[in-house]
């Protein structure tokens, strides 16, 4: 009998001991929802030296946002008030930043649900900051790998802060916008993963864009990172001939002249393919575009259901493609000798022996390749009249 | 134990051999294969997967010339007693330091993922109380433990993995053949560590009941931890690039936290792996806990092996907080394992077997 009790106990012992180290309720993590990464503006750091606790150790590089949602509110009151907290903390070091938010609020950050990082524009112009921020966001264990990556042209702070129009919940509406990529083929998305592997194999990156309005953000373009630094834009052309390239084009639309009029055909389907020849001026690169999509406007007087009209239609398409296409790779090849349509990597891959020629010189032979695209654009659909 | 009362069947034995082979090591073989030869390293897990089945078939032909004796019975029948007891020791200082490696490193991946405060002392004492709690229950409780957890393992395993198939480059894994034969040969050595843990079927193959069938079960337990671990690393390489998959320490581990699951119905699959990675590390270290404390009970004639499960859990606790850092673990693990492991899956197995034929001792191999 007291060999039975003695058993009970050590199970009762066994199982309120359970777990008892790690134990965290879940209203004392801040899940952090998004970060914004900043280069804190002068006049605000002569401020904040002046009221430092100990000035000869404030030289803080950077300043970055986090937002996460107030779980008293999110569960107790009704609306109006604010659900979500955004706190911004001038610091050296990322990592620092996360200790002095635990100085600052009674709860642990959390970054397993983050959704959103964003980088100011003059944060990334440092190489050094850059190459920083990476090995912070890839060393940390907890962090999502799934959140979506974007710049912002401005301060990266002020979307947090920002009050978009009919939107409760800020983080979820910009990355819903980030998501509209299935309709949209201006609006690209790139996942930390993403981001963090093409950095590490070539130091180069494209970014999407975020422009600020008043009430509203605006996903649109798209940023280059090069060599860990940030380069320059392109607009939201460049950015679609972009994913074009990069065979990432999921959807949206193209607006082009057909003869006096607009038409306007919508991406269902795009698919890239991928040649190299080898001519007698060196390395010439073939990227063979095709989309099969639907005519959703064209001019009330047009037949639609006239298949050679359709054809000439599709010709004009395609050259409209072709032409922003070639645009944007001179300006890939010219202005900043970048490869980030993978033509490298497509060599290295299914020509490696021709990769060990070009392979040390490889932004040289980039800028001053053949590079040509040919589109073959098809109209499978005009919609329901003639 | 007791030669003639215990018997386990050969699907048991092979069920043993894979759970045994499949362990902590499955998180960072990507990074192993990619680390000296980049895109040709899948192509090293199916050499390294034939050595192994080569290693595994000399043990085999050793084993089925002397089907009713003990490893290290028949082992002083071989080459007397001296030699005997240096090739005792051998494997007693593989089995137990070895046990030790791979419990630190469960400890360490532990902490990192699933649990950040808890000390690593606690996270590893409980669990080596775990393990000399099976082990103290015999070879039968061991295999039907590992014949149930099989399932449990590799189903979910699988499935989590195949929820990231649908949007990886697959052209990462090209291009192949780019590497020196030499290279490769010298880096599937490498890999052919992370394929130990069949050397453990010396010590079992004696019990098996159904002895005609050792060998078949053995070959499929072999192939089938080689297409678990191609089909892993396939994945990996294809979702980050070689670059970036040598940079990463568990780049398994990496992969299901960029697994992105359509309609983000489920978030963050890791927790689940998590789970299923524990059994994965206990059902390894419990192996070669078992196989070390046979091996010392061996070398002091005691009969009982369990009087030794107890006393060898403070030495292995303490070689496994040894190391200081991560990276003296793998620095430790891979010493001991290339210089020890070699020798006891291979060249001592090697060595009886020619023995054994020279001296015309034990049957006649069949089949």
């Amino acid at each position: 009998m007291a060999k039975k009790i003695l058993m009970l106990l050590l199970v009762c012992l066994l199982l309120l001991n359970t777990g008892c180290w790690d134990k965290q309720d879940i209203e004392e993590r801040a899940l952090v929802l998004g970060i914004a990464f900043d280069k804190p503006p002068e006049e605000e750091l002569a401020r904040q030296r002046e009221n430092a606790s100990e000035p000869e150790h404030f030289s803080p590089r950077y300043s970055i946002t986090y937002i996460h949602p107030l779980a008293s509110t999110v569960v107790g009151k009704g609306a109006g008030e604010d659900t979500f907290s955004s706190m911004t903390i001038t610091t050296r070091s990322p990592k620092e930043a996360e200790r002095e938010m635990n100085t600052r609020i009674d709860l642990q950050l959390f970054f397993g649900h983050t959704d959103l990082i964003l980088f100011g524009e003059d944060v990334l112009k440092n190489e050094e900051y850059m190459k920083e921020m990476m090995d912070y966001l890839h060393r940390n264990q907890n962090i999502n790998w799934d959140a979506k990556v974007a710049v912002v042209q401005g301060r990266a702070k002020d979307v947090f802060e920002m009050k978009p129009t009919g939107a409760n919940l800020l983080v979820p509406y910009v990355v819903g916008i980030m998501e509209n990529r299935r309709v949209s083929s201006k609006v690209s998305h790139v996942t930390l993963t993403q981001m963090l592997t093409e950095l590490g194999q070539r130091g180069t990156v494209v970014l999407p864009k975020i422009n600020l309005g008043k009430d509203e953000v605006k996903v649109e373009g798209a940023a280059i990172i090069q060599n860990f630094k940030f380069r320059g834009y392109f607009t939201g052309q460049e950015a679609r001939s972009l994913m074009f390239l990069k065979g990432t084009l999921q959807g949206g639309g193209i607006v082009t002249k057909y003869e006096d009029t607009l038409i306007s055909y919508t991406i269902v389907n795009s698919k890239l393919e991928k040649k190299l020849k080898t001519t007698e001026d060196g390395l010439q690169m073939i990227f063979k575009l095709r989309t099969e999509g639907q005519l959703d406007e064209g001019t009330y007087n047009l037949d639609l259901m006239d298949d050679k009209l359709i054809k000439t239609m599709e010709k004009s398409v395609a050259e409209e493609i072709t032409k922003d296409a070639m645009e944007t790779i001179k300006k890939l090849q010219r202005e900043y000798k970048a490869d980030v349509i993978r033509v490298g990597s497509y060599i290295q891959k299914f020509h490696p022996k021709i990769w060990k020629q070009v392979e040390k010189d490889w932004e040289e032979v980039f800028s001053s390749m053949d590079i040509q695209v040919q589109t073959d654009a098809r109209i499978r659909r005009v919609g329901v009249v003639e | 134990m007791d030669n003639n009362k215990i018997k386990i069947s050969s699907l048991q034995l092979g069920i043993l051999i894979v759970v045994t082979i499949m362990g902590v090591g499955i998180l960072a073989v990507p990074r192993i294969v990619v680390q000296d030869v980049g895109s040709d390293g899948w192509l090293l897990i199916l050499i390294g997967g034939g050595f192994s089945l080569i290693a595994t078939m000399i043990i085999h032909a050793l084993g089925s010339r002397f089907p009713n004796k003990q490893f290290f019975d028949y082992t002083t029948e071989l080459i007397g007693k001296p030699l005997a007891s240096i090739v005792v020791i051998v494997y007693t200082l593989y089995f137990i330091p070895i046990c030790a490696f791979i419990i630190r490193i469960f400890g360490e991946v532990l902490k990192m993922y699933l649990l950040p405060r808890t000390p690593i002392e606690v996270i590893i004492i409980t669990f080596l109380l775990a393990l000399a709690y099976l082990i103290r229950q015999g070879l039968e409780a061991i295999v039907r433990f590992y014949e149930i957890m099989l399932f449990l393992m590799i189903i979910p395993f699988l499935l989590s993995l195949l929820a990231g198939t649908y949007k990886v480059d697959y052209t990462n894994l090209l291009p192949v053949f780019q590497s020196s034969p030499l290279d490769m040969m010298k880096s599937s050595l490498q890999l052919f560590l992370s394929f130990l843990g069949f050397e453990s079927a010396l010590l079992f193959i004696p019990y098996v009941a159904d002895h005609k069938n050792t060998k078949k079960s053995m070959i499929i337990a072999i192939s089938f931890v080689t297409v678990i671990y191609l089909f892993t690393t396939m994945l990996v390489i294809s979702t980050f690039g070689v670059d970036e998959t040598g940079q990463l320490i568990w780049p398994l581990m990496s992969y299901v936290k960029a697994i992105e699951v359509p309609g983000s119905f489920i978030e963050q699959l890791e927790g689940i792996i998590m789970t299923i990675w524990v059994f994965f590390a206990y059902t390894t270290s419990s192996t070669l806990y078992f196989s070390g404390s046979i091996t010392l009970s061996k070398l002091t004639g005691v009969k009982d092996y369990r009087v030794y499960v107890m006393l060898i859990l403070p030495i292995i606790y303490i070689l496994a907080l040894l190391p200081g850092n991560i990276a003296e673990v793998y620095d430790w693990d891979s010493r001991v394992s290339i210089y020890l492991g070699a020798t006891v899956a291979f060249i001592i197995p090697l060595l009886l077997l020619v023995v054994s034929i020279l001296r015309k001792k034990g049957e006649k191999t069949h089949g």
